[in-house]
């Protein structure tokens, strides 16, 4: 549940304040941004994404019912929206055969700068499909349930627990294959 | 390999990670485009609407008033030539944003 302060902000913001929403969503950037980065291992696509994702939510602010978080309902929107844009580029074969090279190379080198070793569980992470690697993200790094994850990505709560179990058992076999 | 070590791996990752949160007046500047840029694909929608909505009602008027044939044409030709106008100059604003 939001607390009274951000409700307060919210109901304005549902009003068509846009500073209420700016506030709202500055508050909420920093975890946002750390999920999206996350999530697409790609710090270009991660802040398109989420300048996207504060887009769609102040379209669709009106229909936020305080029945989860703030923040659980921006990283849905972020989370179905990074989902249909993967869905629409996998038609773009050219894109997906390089994607996987591309991805997080940049990335890499900015956190190797800063004395990030990129272990082998980021190494197979990267390599996994997105919607995989955002069910495992969710789930054990965030701790949503099944059926949360389910609904934030649109799908059955039985196809996220098989996804997760399919994502680990492909990350321990990539790890396996490297050590 | 356990669940324990992905969580270990993101956490180091988070840490790392810098984040440059944007100013309220950049976030509303954003949001008060995203509105133009909404209210003018908006009208353009409406443009096309009327034009075809013209288009047939003309159209049929003609029809009924037993017009030569080859006028009923040109006036269809001309009032699906400016949608399809507009829908190239929408494609080349959109084009131009990206």
């Amino acid at each position: 549940m939001a607390d009274l302060d951000e409700l307060e902000i919210i109901k304005s913001a549902q009003q068509g304040d846009q500073d209420a929403f700016a506030k709202l969503f500055q508050t909420h950037y920093s975890f946002l941004y750390k999920y999206v980065l996350k999530m697409t291992l790609n710090q270009q696509t991660a802040e398109d994404l989420v300048q996207d994702t504060m887009l769609k939510g102040y379209d669709n602010i009106k229909k936020y019912n305080g029945q989860s978080k703030f923040s659980t309902w921006l990283i849905t929107i972020a989370t179905r929206l990074y989902l249909d844009q993967q869905r629409r580029k996998k038609r773009e074969w050219f894109w997906e055969k390089n994607e996987s090279v591309e991805l997080s190379r940049s990335l890499n080198w900015q956190l190797a700068y800063k004395g990030f070793e990129w272990s082998d569980v980021m190494e197979g992470f990267e390599k996994l499909k997105s919607e995989v690697r955002a069910a495992i993200l969710l789930k054990y790094y965030y701790g949503y349930t099944n059926e949360e994850i389910g609904y934030m990505m649109g799908i059955r709560e039985g196809t996220v627990k098989s996804r997760i179990h399919n994502g680990m058992k492909e990350l321990r076999k990539e790890l396996m294959q490297d050590g | 390999m356990d669940k324990e070590e992905i969580v270990s791996a993101f956490k180091q990752f988070d840490e790392l990670t810098n984040v440059h949160e944007p100013s309220i007046s950049a976030i509303t500047e954003k949001i008060k485009y995203h509105q133009e840029k909404k209210k003018t694909i908006f009208l353009k929608e409406l443009i096309v609407f009327i034009c075809v909505a013209c288009s047939l009602f003309i159209g049929a008027l003609l029809m009924v008033l037993e017009a030569p044939v080859s006028i009923v044409i040109i006036q269809g030709l001309g009032f699906i030539a400016l949608p399809i106008i507009f829908k190239r100059d929408k494609k080349k604003i959109e084009s131009e944003l990206i």
